[in-house]
């Protein structure tokens, strides 16, 4: 019999642009308590035998805690002691991918997976500069910001998409951050306002860019057995797919992500969606620059390739449109880069428990998460979330 | 087209400088409070095992529930403690760039302050530069910087010293 | 669908202090070549790439994006993973589990570390030394580490200087016959004696070296076992096991201090072989196990290993090195490979211990084989208190 994992429960603290009150570990300890609290859950050291969290997923990575080793402080907060714990240097999505490959691999069958950041405590592009080849890229002084300016330059060109186009993205999910409950309280804006805003790298204004925030997200998974044990709301996680590209820019065609295509195709045959624009109900996409939203929603397949521009104004992503897309605000409103990919796929999973509160998308059934690691989306992880408990094959 | 491989091995040079600005979070801001205010070291209790977490923590590690803050949550401790563990260091280390020594010379101290129990240890350095001089079961006080010069850390602290009793 | 799963694959690169010539993606990718040749397979058939390294050591966030070219994970699956010292065998660990899905033909894992690229000590300094706890951490943390554990073994008799020393020449020995060992030179007890103190009594030939090179492991499902591979070891279980509880806040140093439950880097690794042998029913290690690796940073963690997973009772270490039981050609056999004290480039070393383990149960050992392994132990161990424990067998 193959095996099935669920999304069972989620916390998220606040996402803020600077958080002094809390350290690093209280922050993420917020998150584990309020899971503790919804579900009841010991971990296995606690318990004799039957139903506990046996495997942490942390997701955090060296150079933003600035320690080798990141989550070394932060053990006893997520209930470390005497557990199977492991970290994942990358995106939330692929610390959720991990956590449900080990679900359905037999071995686990109770998974918390954290993740916090702290991206006010340092400087973002003194980080991000280091990702990039130290021989022929870092010394050219890229961080993520100038890449994804070369990139959304790239789009440009390729498809005639305008800056105008971008920035309906950054004032969409700005609105739509306005139901969302952890979202930092931003006064809403217009195109105006983001065509209008400081200059960053061409095209990308300050707000067409994440803004620095503050932030944790918990989620537990769990086996078809030990799911019906916790909840009887359970969201299914039945598609899983991530692809690298490659990592030089110049061997890629930027306007084109081959590898989310890749990753979305292996997520769509897993779940069994042979037409994602119809049977998805909604999308949370990583929109760390505003042009991302529209490029990403291409390499998954949810439009034609080039008409993210069409896309958006057509109205269909916007939250009452035919294909929500980031119903929470997205990272544009602000989620801590590695925590983004957690905080997205809570929100899907809020969307297709019916807790959505105000920004309910009504009778959404299956819903699509994506998460991107590495410069101008050289990695990314595809998730499809289901109500309905799928086959995996 | 073959090549010969060149004759030297070509190196990119990079200096990666990290700026960080920690929150202390209201843990261990009280912790560094008091040291700094008060002289005193302070830990905290937990609800279920009662044992006395030094630096104080959110939560105990060991039962993974929190320790609210609340006065009967919150243990003062002595300055003044028993050795359990002392590691003279043979060999300093040296800082990669400035090839300045780092840290102290001082034989490192762990000591279990009075007040806690056995899992209150608090690590620091010895005042002698002779490790022998500190076996577990000796017994330390710690010599405080006057109040105008403590800034919130355990360097506040200056070292421990041997005492009789 | 969650099916058995086999190691059917190992590389390693040459282990040295220093790899001026080669970048960091060349070194990776010698060490994916080796083990695809070794499993008879092409990059074509790799489905997915898991990589691990402490990369703070060479600056280099991210690093699984850069080394894509390299590691054969361009247009795959993959992601990164890092627990520390144990990072190896945390690898290993993510790899079993995507293997033991079914939804991968052959799943690649690579450890590595080029420590000669960056600064080791800087990195760990931002471990052992504290914004708030400012004072009390400088110092190597790891020689620290081992000299609490080194200390009580003296101090329960579990063995003695000289016999340290006669343990030392032995993994130098194994390691002579092992062709990809960084130090492979002849020891005597003597020379072991009498090297310069590190942090007594912990000398400095008694301490692991700063290596750089990279291991890969290949991972399949047994229904393409059949198809890839006639010689696999099956991997039966695995664990990982923390031991977190570090009476301090950031530094790594004090959560090695006597703790009531003692040093919890070594409680873990006790943790860790208990869960597999509870799992898989072993009662006696000695005599069911034909081989162990032990992640021994220094050959005082190495005595200390066979005690905490049971080869012998505590405080009995010192039989175990009048009976040579642990020797080569004894009857357990502990670190053929030369163990951590002979090599350790961080991210690799971990993964080594599982890799030796797969080749001894393969028969690749050559001149380091044991002979008739039929099952095998590796556990790791490593700051940040991970251990893992990996059990694997020649068949299930």
């Amino acid at each position: 019999m193959s095996r099935k994992v669920a999304i069972v429960a989620v916390a998220q603290t606040k996402y803020e642009a600077s958080n002094t009150n809390q350290s690093n570990s209280e922050l993420l300890w917020e998150v584990t308590k309020k899971i503790l609290e919804q579900t009841n859950l010991k971990f296995e050291n606690q318990v004799n035998s039957g139903l506990c969290i046996d495997k942490i997923i942390h997701c955090s990575e060296d150079f933003w805690q600035g320690r080798t080793i990141s989550d070394l402080t932060l053990h006893p907060e997520m209930g470390g002691y005497a557990m199977d714990v492991i970290k994942v240097a990358a995106d939330g999505t692929q610390a959720v991918y991990h956590a449900a490959m080990s679900i359905l691999s037999g071995h686990h069958d109770v998974i918390l997976i954290t993740a916090q950041r702290k991206e006010s405590e340092t400087v973002r592009s003194s980080i991000e500069n280091n990702a990039f080849d130290p021989i022929y890229l870092r010394p050219l002084g890229f961080d993520f910001l100038t890449a994804a300016a070369l990139q959304a330059t790239r789009y440009m060109h390729t498809y005639g998409l305008t800056e105008e186009h971008f920035a309906r993205v950054a004032v969409k999910n700005r609105s739509n951050a306005k139901n969302n409950p952890y979202a930092r309280r931003e006064k809403a804006i217009t195109i105006n306002d983001v065509l209008r805003s400081k200059m960053l790298a061409y095209p990308i204004k300050q707000l067409d860019a994440k803004p620095v925030a503050d932030g944790a997200c918990a989620i537990v998974v769990a086996s078809e057995e030990a799911v019906k044990k916790l909840t009887d709301k359970p969201v299914w996680i039945t598609g899983l797919g991530n692809c690298y590209d490659a990592h030089y820019p110049g061997d890629r065609e930027l306007s084109h992500s081959e590898a989310l295509s890749l990753a979305s195709k292996k997520a769509y045959k897993m779940a069994g969606i042979k037409n994602p624009r119809k049977e998805i109900d909604l999308a949370e996409i990583a929109d760390e620059y505003s042009y991302q939203e529209l490029l990403w929603t291409e390499g998954l397949g949810l439009c034609d390739e080039g008409k993210g521009g069409e896309l958006i104004e057509s109205g269909s992503t916007e939250i009452d449109g035919k294909l929500p897309v980031n119903t929470a605000g997205g990272l544009l409103s602000g989620l801590p880069s590695g925590v983004a990919g957690m905080a997205q796929t809570a929100e899907a999973f809020l969307q297709l428990q019916g807790n959505a509160g105000a920004r309910q998308v009504n009778g959404a059934q299956i819903a699509l998460v994506q998460g991107t690691t590495g410069p101008c989306g050289q990695s990314h992880c595809v998730i499809i979330l289901n109500r309905r408990k799928g086959e995996i094959l | 087209m073959n090549q010969k491989a060149p004759d030297e091995n070509l190196y990119v040079e990079q200096i990666i400088e990290l700026p960080f600005t920690e929150s202390a979070g209201k843990y261990i801001s009280i912790f560094l409070t008091k040291i700094r205010d008060e002289g005193k070291i302070v830990a905290n209790k937990c609800p279920v095992c009662h044992r006395i977490v030094l630096p104080p923590r959110i939560v105990c590690a060991y039962c993974k529930v929190e320790i609210e803050d609340k006065p009967e949550n919150w243990v003062e401790l002595s300055d003044k403690g028993t050795v359990t563990d002392c590691m003279g260091i043979d060999d300093r280390e040296v800082d990669a760039i400035t090839g300045e020594f780092v840290g102290t010379p001082n034989p490192i101290l762990f000591i279990r302050l009075d007040g806690g129990d056995e899992w209150t240890i608090l690590g620091h350095i010895a005042k002698e530069m002779d490790a022998s001089k500190y076996p577990p079961g000796a017994r330390v006080q710690a010599v405080w910087k006057p109040q105008k010069e403590r800034q919130g850390k355990t360097s506040d602290i200056q070292f421990f010293q041997l005492i009789k009793e | 669908m969650s099916e058995r799963i086999a190691i059917v694959g190992v590389g390693q690169t040459y282990f040295k202090s220093r790899r001026p010539e080669v970048s960091e993606l060349e070194m990776v990718n010698e060490a994916v070549m080796a083990a695809l040749e070794n499993a008879h397979l092409t990059i074509k058939d790799i489905d997915a790439v898991v990589v691990g390294n402490m990369e703070l050591f060479e600056g280099d966030y991210q690093v699984d994006m850069w080394l894509a070219g390299g590691s054969g994970a361009y247009l795959k699956s993959g992601f990164k993973v890092q627990t520390g010292g144990s990072t190896g065998s945390s690898v290993c660990c993510t790899v079993f589990d995507l293997a033991a899905t079914g939804e991968f033909k052959t799943i690649l894992g690579i450890g590595f570390e080029k420590q000669d690229e960056g600064s080791s000590q800087a990195s760990l300094r931002s471990i052992h030394e504290d914004v708030f706890f400012d004072v009390g951490s400088s110092g190597k943390s790891a020689a620290t580490a081992v000299q609490s554990v080194a200390l009580d073994m003296m101090h329960r008799k579990s063995i003695t200087e000289e016999q340290v020393a006669i343990v030392r020449v032995k993994q130098a020995e194994n390691a002579m016959r092992n062709p990809n060992a960084h130090l492979r030179r002849k020891l005597t007890v003597e020379e072991v004696m009498n090297s310069p103190k590190l942090a007594w009594p912990l000398r400095v030939f008694h301490m692991c070296p700063t290596s750089v090179g990279a291991c890969a492991i290949i991972v399949a499902p047994e229904s393409q076992v059949k198809k890839i591979s006639n010689n696999p070891a099956w991997v039966a279980d695995w664990t990982n096991i923390h031991g977190a509880i570090q009476p301090f806040y950031g530094s790594i140093t004090p959560s090695t201090v006597s703790t009531p439950l003692g040093p919890m880097w070594a409680w873990s690794v006790e943790q860790a072989a208990n869960r597999i042998y509870k799992r898989n029913g072993i009662t006696n290690p000695r005599k069911e196990l034909d081989v162990v690796e032990v992640y021994d940073m220094a050959t005082w963690a190495e005595i200390e290993w066979w005690e905490r997973i049971h080869l012998c009772e505590r405080n009995d270490a010192h039989k175990l090195v009048e009976e040579r039981a642990t020797w080569l050609d004894g009857d357990i056999p502990v670190n053929p490979s030369g163990g951590v004290t002979s090599t350790n480039a961080i991210g690799a070393s971990a993964m080594q211990r599982v890799a030796e383990v797969a080749i001894q149960v393969r028969g690749e050992g050559s001149e380091r084989q044991v002979p008739n392994v039929k099952m095998g132990l590796a556990v790791t161990a490593g700051g940040d208190m991970y251990s893992a424990g990996v059990l694997i067998k020649k068949s299930l």
